[in-house]
């Protein structure tokens, strides 16, 4: 393709390489396996066929013998009366755009078949030829309802003349729908006789026929205007001035105006004068704008306006651009009425010229509110010759109102020349025309006045000046090259400057950061003014860069005065922060050079903060330090187990050698208690004593157990546990153990058991790469919970002794082998059991455990979080009613908005249960949500609860919509539409997991939501009921 | 079809429309030569919302504050949209969720029929958007007409027609012209600061957009509150999938709209064409590449390489974002480029951007504001900065670029007729039959 343009084969040549896009025809056999399943293709299939052979078709559009082939197929398949609906319409769809003459008695017969019909006749209206339009009228006769309707608008698309009686035979039809669309259809056929049928229709037809006559009348009209028939046009537009509807008559002054130009200026005045609706004025304004003679008729009708009138009328001038226009509407700034006053203006920003500057001006500098804007905004826009020369003079030499007016007009149309006249003003003896020109000067400065500017900023007589004049050099030294052409003009007055200039100068220097201006700033440190000296700190706290360190640290320990301290110490900790993430080391080295010094609040906070993004063993080491300081207590207790999550997994000794401290210094328990788990080790206790089987028993008939080498054996052939007495909720536990190779095995927690069946979770051992080294939920049915990093697992294995560690703390495990994590699980569902080691009865298979070691935490326990008690407590918001009978708590709307009951206190981490019943419409479960005003509710994660469908999925209202849909396999399993369900939620951070009916629909490890908030329980539907019971929360 | 005709409609005579100018300042002394009629303290525009999906809702908050207007009906398929949206204009006018001054309805020709509605926003799915615009504009309403203005060449051009044969004014959702940055960039193209514009570079996303329903494709029983009849309208009738009613999906079904192409395309092309109007005034000879989805229910264009090619060698290439162009809209002249987006904008020299537009230059129609200037345009009855002409074009440029792709070869461009020269069967596809009993 286009072989002479260059450009394009490169870009077909790109696309082919870097897209790999379908350039190319499918081959024949594809196009007949297509066609094959074509034959059968129905909705909800897969679009494959209709795509491919839509492709074969666009494909073919520069090869008509495959054209014709393809056309010739696609006939098969449209007059098989056995193929599918939904490939007849598709053939229907291909014909629109390349069916002919030959598909036409195909299609005119399917006009009689209800699926069919409309399809057939979209295609005949857009095959070319009389014999689709003769198809078309011949249906006219039977055809009744949507598919009459289509017919009549497909020959009113085809503009078919020949039709027309039949349309008009239709106007009077008893279906309304039938006869509108026979008026709109004639309307595009446009004819005279078209017209002399629908003027008919408009006097005498019933009301909805007559309106849509006036339309199609309105539209013939537009047709024979852009033909050149221009008396067929007025002939219509003229009997529509005296229209009902305001809309007609602007139609036909609009038609009319643009078919005679000058000729319709009486026409146009008779209705600005007299038309009764204010739009019609308004358009007819318009309309009048267009005709230069319009002008001075609407002057000689100005004193009889109203303020609407006037207005208008300033609108005719401004567009008409008439010379005498722009004396009326000057003249017009003065009128009585101030919107009237404000369109005056704005139209002399086209009207005026130089002329018009001193009258802008004036207003400019005298108005208020809207005038004073569009005085301003017209002297910005004004065109014309001398205007630029004229507002420059008057910014030089007049009132000093209209001279700062000029000034701002000539920097907001870039004046060229205007700088000497600013550089002028800024040493004027006006103070506000002196602001004028530095403001002007500090907008266009270049270099050149960088010079000037230091002397100015010196001289400034007041402080505004001052302020006004630094600003101005700052502008100015941008535009200067050499950093030392900015520096020494500074330095060379410095000396002799009074403090408040001194202090601006300090503040130049400080954004130049150059040495000589550090060492100027340096020692304006011991300046005599206090002030001086405070500016210098603040300069030096700012510094770009890092050369001002030395000098604040020893600001920061110099006694002397508290205020630069701190100043000091907030300018050190920003340039730390800076480089906490590029050089973590450097910037905790720069925190602990102040540690002593951070004794108020918000720099610790702040150094918590640069520990965070540090991320280092350093950096918890020493967010750790602050973990007792009742200041920061709880920041320094999520940075540091944000720290201890991050790096535990690859530097797990060096943070375990800092737990102990965490967990001694803590206030929080919860903090303590993960603290100690993190950390124990050494202080864990033998449960087994290498000699007997006390504390340990055998519930099960049979399975040989002897201790050897201070080791329990476990041999067997029929799997069975070995089950401690006692049972445990929170616990870390260790073991060693050494299964024969073939040989599975496991250590059992929170367990159950009857006389020879045990059941509960697993951490999996075993001496094959099978991936059997997960968390597993023995005998309930679900399995496999996390089969965990399964790779890993298998490197660490050794065929001998490995090491075991179970943490179980609430409802997360870790699972560590050889000192490795290898399982980190959420799960919702047991708290409390025995601990049991497992024989899984691989015959003549031994396997053996040793130094069984554990630390008990207690058991924690389900706390109800809402109940009849304590529903009064909850918050209701929005239109939803809640009761609470039996343990059951119902929530109702019956319409309007949302219903939202929130809990009283905000949660952050959490293990919750609740079972959700929606009998009718949509619900949620909000977690850590915000309460929002008006008509939001709520914005936050719901746990989504619905009658039929994406039950246990996780949907943020008021943010990022559904944040993840429900494991639908899980859904379909176990979801119990319009029945009780059992929901669960694991929150910790970032981390969610969600449950339906004990299993996980969702899970996220890093979820930036929201940390903390409310629960609450959402109805989104109208209207909706659902029931809610057992809402309980894991609780120590 | 049920013809909606409210029996007030003969009673109303004269009193159609509301009586913007008569302010406060109508208590004058000058002798009154225009009849008025007195006013009462709800004189506001009255507006109606026909679709209120997220974009409807969004275009309607950009409403809500303005003083002059006050939404009095909304209109959607879908039952909770309704309900929702008409108590969120309640509660915002403070009247309580469930106050009677906001209707909701299911059927757009209601809105249509009452009279005491001056404006009406349009914002369903694009197939619908020209049989609404056409019949709002014959019944006299001004409009706020969401981009792409239908799905056909013939859809646009219908808009445009009925929009100006009835007098109405008429406002694009191409917001972009009621940015600064944009109209700045097409300021300097415009007023030579560029030197001679020679190239236009153009491009939207189109594959970054992916389907949501990922379920099954079969038929499903249709959801309770959500009419489908009217939901497909005027695009053909298909068993309800979830599919066919998720965003982005529908727009990525063909049925429903032309494509990202157009879709998104027409907001940079609105922008090319602003600030380079000859790329729409002369003759182009056009070539485009593109490939189509076939993924679920999904089967419109995904990437797109398209040429418009002028007598003087002036052109323009419009390609989905980053094959090649970044996103957005770059002027390139003999003596610097402009690209701009709604990130931002840059220059080359970057001292362009910091040139100011002098008084007597061509300064484009300032707004910063896309539904306050349309609603100062109703009164004053002038173009808003995004009118019919341009929303048309604007669309049309994104169509005849898929209809090229389709035809498989360059196709040149009567920008006068608004045909194609000597190609009967891109000239076919320039219109698409509406399904009965819908029409323009």
């Amino acid at each position: 393709m286009a072989q002479h343009r260059p450009f394009l084969a490169i870009l077909v040549a790109c696309i082919s390489s870097t897209m790999g896009l379908a350039a190319n025809a499918a081959d024949p056999a594809a196009i007949d396996q297509a066609f094959e399943q074509l034959r059968t293709f129905e909705y909800g299939q897969a679009l494959d066929p209709v795509v491919l052979i839509e492709a074969a078709v666009e494909d073919a559009s520069n090869d008509p013998a495959a054209r014709a082939d393809l056309v010739r197929r696609l006939a098969e398949v449209l007059g098989h009366s056995a193929s599918p609906v939904a490939a007849r319409q598709f053939a229907c769809r291909m014909f629109e755009r390349i069916g002919g003459d030959d598909q036409v008695p195909a299609l005119a017969a399917l006009l009689n078949d209800a699926d069919l019909a409309d399809s057939a006749r979209c295609a005949l209206e857009r095959i070319p030829g009389d014999a689709a339009a003769q198809a078309l009228r011949n249906a006219l006769a039977t055809a009744q309802g949507a598919l009459l309707v289509g017919i009549i608008n497909a020959l009113g698309e085809r503009h078919d003349a020949a039709a027309l009686d039949a349309m008009a035979a239709r106007f009077g039809d008893g279906d309304a729908a039938v006869a509108v669309a026979a008026v709109r259809a004639a309307g595009k056929i446009g004819t005279a006789e078209a017209v002399a049928a629908l003027t008919q229709a408009q006097s005498t037809g019933a009301p909805e026929v007559a309106e849509a006559a006036q339309a199609a009348l309105l539209n013939c009209a537009g047709q024979f205007a852009a033909d050149g028939n221009v008396e067929a046009a007025k002939a219509i537009y003229t009997p529509m001035l005296d229209g009902e509807l305001p809309h007609v008559r602007m139609a036909a002054l609009s038609g009319l105006a643009a078919l005679e130009g000058r000729e319709a200026l009486p026409m146009l005045l008779d209705a600005f004068s007299s038309d009764e609706d204010a739009d019609v004025r308004g358009s007819v304004a318009v309309l009048l704008g267009r005709i230069p003679e319009a002008a001075e008729a609407i002057i000689e009708r100005l004193p009889n306006l109203d303020a609407a009138g006037r207005i208008a009328a300033i609108g005719i001038l401004a567009d008409t651009g008439s010379p005498v226009a722009k004396e009326v509407v000057t003249g017009m700034v003065e009128d009585g009425n101030e919107a009237v006053r404000v369109a005056a203006l704005r139209a002399l920003a086209t009207l005026g010229d130089a002329q018009t500057v001193e009258v802008l001006a004036g207003v400019a500098a005298q108005g208020e509110g809207d005038v004073q804007q569009a005085a301003r905004a017209a002297l910005a826009r004004l065109a014309g010759a001398d205007v630029d020369v004229t507002i420059l003079k008057l910014a030089a030499e007049s009132a000093w109102a209209i001279r700062v007016e000029c000034l701002n007009a000539a920097v907001k149309r870039a004046v060229p020349e205007a700088m000497p006249v600013l550089m002028a003003a800024a040493q004027d003896d006006h103070h506000l025309v002196r602001l004028a020109g530095f403001d002007g000067v500090q907008a266009t400065a270049g270099a050149e006045q960088y010079q000037e500017l230091v002397h100015l900023l010196v001289n400034a007589p007041t402080t505004a000046d001052v302020e006004a004049a630094r600003k101005a050099v700052l502008a100015s030294a941008k535009q200067v090259e050499a950093p030392d052409c900015r520096t020494k003009p500074v330095l060379e007055v410095f000396g002799g400057a009074r403090p408040e200039v001194k202090i601006a100068l300090i503040q130049a220097l400080g954004t130049y950061g150059d040495a000589e201006a550090l060492a100027a700033v340096a020692d304006a440190i011991k300046d005599p003014a206090a002030e001086v000296q405070d500016a210098a700190v603040r300069a030096l706290a700012d510094w770009p860069g890092e050369d001002a360190v030395p000098l604040l640290l020893a600001l920061i320990t110099d006694p002397a005065n508290a205020a630069h301290r701190t100043l000091a110490l907030r300018g050190h900790l920003n340039h730390v922060r800076e480089k906490a993430s590029q050089a973590p080391d450097a910037a905790v080295e720069g925190l602990q050079q102040v540690r002593d010094q951070l004794t108020a609040a918000d720099a610790k906070q702040m150094a918590l903060a640069i520990l965070g993004d540090a991320g280092t063993i350093g950096a918890l080491e020493m967010a750790a330090s602050f973990i007792g300081d009742a200041d920061v207590a709880e920041e320094a207790r999520l940075t540091t187990f944000a720290l201890v999550d991050k790096l535990d997994a690859a530097h797990h000794e060096a943070v375990k050698a800092i737990l102990p401290a965490v967990a001694e210094q803590t206030a929080d328990a919860e903090a303590a208690r993960q603290a100690k788990i993190l950390a124990s080790g050494d202080d864990l206790v033998s449960i087994f004593d290498g000699e007997s089987m006390n504390g340990w028993m055998k519930p099960f008939d049979w399975g040989e157990v002897h201790i050897e080498d201070s080791a329990i054996h476990l041999k067997s052939d029929r799997k069975f546990f070995l089950v401690t007495e006692k049972t445990y909720g929170d616990f870390v536990l260790e073991l060693e153990a050494y299964l024969d190779e073939g040989a599975n095995s496991g250590i059992q927690y929170r367990s159950h058991y009857e006389q020879n069946s045990l059941w509960g979770y697993q951490a999996d051992l075993d001496s094959l790469p099978r991936q059997w080294r997960g968390i597993y939920d023995e005998a309930t049915g679900r399995d496999w919970l996390d089969r965990g990093e399964a790779t890993k697992a298998e490197a660490l294995y050794q065929p001998t002794w490995n090491r075991y560690r179970v943490e179980c703390d609430g409802d997360r495990t870790r699972f560590f082998m050889n000192g490795e994590l290898i399982v980190d699980y959420l799960d919702p569902m047991e708290i409390e059991g025995h601990i049991a080691l497992q024989h899984h009865g691989e015959e003549g298979k031994v396997v053996r455990f040793r130094n069984i070691r554990i630390l008990d935490l207690g058991t924690r326990g389900w706390r109800p979080l809402i109940d009849e008690k304590t529903l009064p407590n909850w918050v209701s918001n929005g239109s939803g009613t809640w009761s609470v009978e039996d343990g059951v708590i119902t929530g109702q709307k019956a319409e309007g908005g949302y219903g939202l009951l929130y809990s009283p206190e905000t949660y952050r981490d959490f293990c919750i249960r609740f079972s959700a019943k929606a009998i009718e419409g949509n619900a949620g479960f909000y977690l850590r949500a915000e309460k929002l005003p008006g008509s939001e509710g709520a914005r936050g994660l719901q746990v989504e609860i619905d009658p039929a469908k994406d039950q246990a999925g996780l949907f943020e209202t008021s943010g990022r919509d559904w944040v993840a849909k429900p494991n639908q396999d899980v859904v379909k399993e176990h979801f119990k539409p319009g029945d009780w369900n059992e929901m669960a939620v694991c929150a910790h951070g970032g981390r969610l997991s969600v449950f339906l009916n004990g299993y996980r629909t969702v899970e996220l490890t890093d979820d930036p939501g929201r940390a903390d908030g409310y629960f609450g329980l959402g109805l989104h539907s109208n209207p909706t009921n659902v029931q809610f019971k057992d809402i309980v929360i894991l609780s120590h | 079809m049920s013809h909606v005709r409210l029996e007030t409609h003969r009673l109303r005579g004269r009193v159609g429309r509301r009586t913007f100018l008569r302010t406060a300042a109508c208590v004058s002394v000058a002798p009154l030569l225009l009849p008025t009629r007195a006013h009462g303290a709800n004189d506001r525009i009255a507006m109606g919302v026909i679709g209120s999906g997220s974009r409807g809702v969004q275009d309607m908050r950009g409403f809500l504050d303005e003083p002059d207007l006050e939404v009095v009906a909304v209109c959607d398929v879908q039952e909770d949209r309704r309900t929702n949206t008409a108590q969120l204009v309640n509660e915002h006018y403070g009247r309580g969720s469930d106050a009677a001054g906001c209707t909701a309805y299911r059927d757009f020709r209601e809105i249509l029929e009452r009279d005491d509605i001056d404006v009406v926003l349009i914002a369903p799915q694009d197939h619908w958007h020209a049989a609404i615009a056409v019949m709002a504009a014959e019944r006299g309403k001004d409009m706020y007409c969401e981009k792409p203005l239908g799905v056909s060449v013939r859809q646009c051009q219908a808009i445009r027609e009925a929009v100006r044969r009835n007098a109405i004014v008429f406002q694009t959702g191409t917001q972009q012209r009621s940015s600064g940055n944009f109209r700045f960039a097409c300021e300097l193209a415009l007023n030579g600061y560029l030197g001679d514009v020679h190239t236009v570079e153009v491009a939207a996303p189109g594959p970054s957009y992916k389907r949501k329903y990922a379920g099954s494709m079969e038929p499903q029983p249709v959801p309770p509150g959500l009419d489908y009849e009217m939901y497909a309208g005027p695009a053909p009738m298909k068993p309800f999938n979830e599919g066919r009613l998720a965003w982005p999906d529908w727009y990525l079904i063909y049925d429903y709209c032309t494509g990202f192409i157009v879709n998104w395309g027409v907001h940079h092309l609105d922008i090319a064409l602003w600030g380079c109007p000859r790329l729409a005034m002369e003759p182009f000879d056009l070539s485009c590449t593109a490939d189509y989805r076939n993924d679920g229910l999904c089967d419109n264009v995904n990437g797109w390489q398209a040429e418009f090619v002028y007598a003087d060698g002036l052109r323009m290439s419009f390609t989905d974002t980053d094959h090649p162009h970044p996103q957005g809209c770059r002027f390139v002249g003999t003596e610097g480029w402009v690209h701009v987006n709604r990130q931002g904008i840059t220059a080359e020299p970057a001292s362009l951007l910091k040139q100011v537009i002098r008084p007597g230059e061509i300064h484009l129609h300032e707004s910063d504001h896309h539904q306050h200037d349309l609603v100062v345009s109703v009164k004053n009855r002038r173009d808003p900065v995004a009118p019919v002409e341009a929303g048309c074009r604007a669309s049309y440029f994104g169509m005849i670029a898929d209809i090229a792709a389709r035809v498989r070869r360059p196709v040149r461009w009567d920008p006068v007729v608004e045909r194609f020269e000597n190609d009967d069967e891109a000239n076919r596809l320039l219109a698409r039959p509406m399904r009965a009993p819908w029409t323009v």
